[in-house]
């Protein structure tokens, strides 16, 4: 038994690294979208304020693998053809940066009010005032539910196997096609490599989080 | 520095109903009344936290919330004209609002060094001198969380005062303290009125601190300044029903 | 690129799936309902030994993604024990138990919100635990999160296409086999997505008139 999953640890690790590579350009997608939407949510500018609702309603309203398939399959149509890994990146960084908008927005509406009226009473420009006072607190409160965010960032990656992307998943698959007597330990050996990526996540965000709150 | 015919409503409430009053440079002034009396509004509306719903707030003779524009005409201040007011304005507010994520000295010297362009080497000199003041240099490194509530503002008062406003306002600065903290607070701020240079409006319920600081005293009521005068005259010859109602109820 | 005859007829045939998707996605939250009351039950346990596996389970099903729980249930489950289950229950199944982690959590936070005071009131009227827990603790903790639940269900149903891995011909499934006859993919995947985002809108709509009246809204 050993040896035979030895055989396949290979291909799973190969898996594993197109998963990785998913999740981390999604996710640098997603956060990009999360502080610009929950920034601009809170903009004293109407329109932006609308582009950016907007973009977080319209994007939590949809679900996330009809939106793969639309970029995958349907926006070629339209004349945008993108790889595999863009549109599974662009896919899912989108969806996901919605509701790290909301995270965002959450976390900086949670700032006590007497911190911003402090940082006027001291002065400091609006650029200041958000940069050292209100993001370094908001941050910290962001960290535990966009560590949550970014499991879930993890999870949708196996989404990517219906475009035929080489991931876990996939991977996992193409195994059970030759080992078929084996399919419940290919998908418990799948499931659980899973549950260590999403550990890996899980634990720097804690140890940031650690760090981050030395004031508290 | 004047109101003059201020009012501010919030919603449905008038909270101030018409002030008019003069601080002169220097000048410490207290004020007092019941709660509700609009009070913290005034010293909020200085600070430019709240905009007078009608009349006119000014500094030097330049009013707080309206500058001119190119051809002369007044128009509604903008952030620029704002920040312009805010460098001869301090406050120090009720639940201190220390920064928690920064250290007391970095409290301190923060706006130092990103509004008055300091190098760091003379804010971190500017902050120690004014924290020795208020007896706490032995603090610069700690967070906020890790001092007690009387420690907590008077780092407060040193981050205010190390920018070296024209006036600053202490809004109920002792309410939010432990009775027995009250004492190493209002010390602090005695001694800093001593030195003269700085006017100050103090919002209090601290009667005999009043009594001994302030070179005037307001009492108002309702939105209304009921009575003015000398700490003398406010607190043994005091004219209205109300202040001597307010005064006896102490 | 885009042909309204065409549209039209697909809207159609699109629209005919939708009652599946919901199907699946209402016996996904009912179940999701019920063994998340199971799990929040479970991890308040007196034995620290059923907390822990409740706990350590539960964070299990959370940490894994949901499709590869679905080929799990759906490819290996019949050769490991002997029963074989349809795509609906296995997908209603699946999403019911990878929902109810998320449940657990949602009563947690209604419990949570409820005073000590109520508890120890039920043990100073020496009601027994059951007694507790259904006449007590859950009229009080639930309705605050009935809007969260909403949400929940929303979620679910936005999770429904991936059942077409395994063979659940829902909207998703229906839309890719309407393309592999038709050749033409614009249309059927586009209205797909629009159909989903109405849907989702819409119930978010009733979600929020049912928070403004059951009014106050713990945090999740």
């Amino acid at each position: 038994m050993i040896q035979v999953i030895g055989q396949w640890l290979p291909y799973l690790m190969q898996g594993a690294w197109v998963t990785v590579k998913i999740t981390l350009l999604s996710g640098v997608v997603a956060m990009l979208f999360a502080m610009l939407s929950g920034l601009g949510k809170l903009s004293s500018l109407t329109p932006v304020r609308w582009l950016a609702s907007g973009y977080i309603e319209l994007f939590r309203a949809a679900s996330l693998l009809v939106l793969l398939f639309w970029v995958y399959f349907a926006l070629p149509i339209a004349g945008l053809e993108l790889s595999k890994t863009w549109s599974a990146v662009l896919a899912i960084g989108l969806n996901i940066g919605a509701y790290g908008g909301e995270i965002v927005r959450s976390a900086i509406q949670a700032i006590p009010k007497g911190q911003y009226e402090a940082s006027i009473a001291l002065n400091l420009s609006p650029l200041t005032r958000m940069r050292s006072v209100i993001l370094p607190q908001a941050i910290v409160r962001m960290l535990p539910p966009m560590g949550n965010l970014w499991i879930e960032m993890l999870k949708a990656t196996s989404l990517v196997y219906f475009i035929t992307m080489a991931d876990l998943t996939y991977e996992a698959m193409i195994l059970r096609n030759n080992y078929y007597t084996d399919t419940p330990i290919i998908f418990g050996l799948l499931l659980l490599i899973y549950y260590v990526l999403a550990s890996c996540i899980a634990a720097p965000v804690k140890w940031l989080e650690r760090k981050l709150t030395a004031w508290r | 520095m004047e109101y003059r015919g201020v009012t501010k409503s919030f919603g449905d409430l008038e909270v101030i109903k018409g002030i008019d009053l003069r601080l002169h440079a220097g000048e410490k002034l207290a004020f007092i009344g019941p709660s509700g009396s609009g009070k913290t509004t005034l010293g909020r509306m200085l600070m430019t936290l709240e905009q007078p719903t009608t009349g006119t707030l000014t500094i030097d003779n330049e009013p707080i919330w309206q500058m001119k524009d190119k051809r002369g005409n007044w128009k509604a201040a903008n952030e620029a004209h704002l920040r312009s007011i805010r460098e001869k304005v301090g406050m120090v507010f009720q639940h201190f609002n220390l920064f928690p994520h920064l250290t007391v000295e970095r409290n301190v010297t923060l706006a130092l060094t990103s509004v008055l362009n300091l190098s760091k080497e003379e804010a971190i000199g500017r902050a120690e001198s004014m924290l020795e003041k208020v007896g706490l240099l032995d603090k610069l490194r700690n967070y906020p969380s890790q001092l007690s509530g009387g420690q907590k503002q008077r780092v407060a008062i040193a981050r205010a005062l190390v920018m070296r406003p024209k006036v600053v306002v202490f809004d109920e600065v002792t309410s939010a303290l432990d009775p027995e903290l009250v004492g190493e607070v209002l010390a602090v701020i005695k001694e800093i009125a001593k030195e003269g240079e700085t006017a100050m409006m103090l919002i209090t319920h601290e009667m005999d601190f009043a009594r001994e600081v302030a070179d005037r005293v307001i009492f108002g009521a309702e939105g209304l300044i009921v009575e003015e005068g000398t700490p003398e005259d406010i607190f043994e010859r005091p004219q209205s029903e109300r202040l001597r109602t307010f005064l006896s109820r102490l | 690129m885009w042909s309204w005859d065409y549209a039209m007829d697909v809207s159609v045939i699109l629209l005919r799936a939708l009652p599946a998707a919901l199907l699946a996605a209402a016996c996904g939250f009912v179940i999701a309902s019920t063994v998340g009351l199971l799990i929040a039950a479970l991890i308040r346990s007196r034995f620290a030994s059923v907390r822990r596996v409740a706990s350590s389970v539960a964070h299990f099903i959370r940490s894994t993604p949901l499709l590869v729980q679905l080929f799990f249930l759906y490819y290996s489950l019949p050769m490991l024990v002997p029963v074989s289950m349809t795509a609906f229950w296995t997908g209603a199944i699946g999403l019911g138990l990878h929902y109810s982690t998320y449940m657990s959590e949602v009563y947690r936070s209604g419990i949570d919100a409820l005073p000590k005071g109520q508890w120890e009131a039920a043990t100073a009227l020496n009601l027994s635990k059951r007694r507790t827990w259904f006449s007590i603790v859950l009229p009080q903790a639930i309705p605050p999160v009935l809007p969260i639940m909403g949400n929940y269900l929303i979620v679910i149903f936005k999770e429904t296409p991936t059942l077409s891995a395994i063979t659940y011909v829902e909207l998703l499934l229906r839309a890719k086999n309407e393309a592999s006859v038709t050749y033409r993919v614009f249309e059927p995947f586009t209205i797909v997505g629009i159909i989903f985002i109405v849907c989702s809108l819409m119930m978010s709509l009733l979600v929020a008139r049912l928070e403004k009246r059951w009014g106050r809204r713990p945090s999740a």
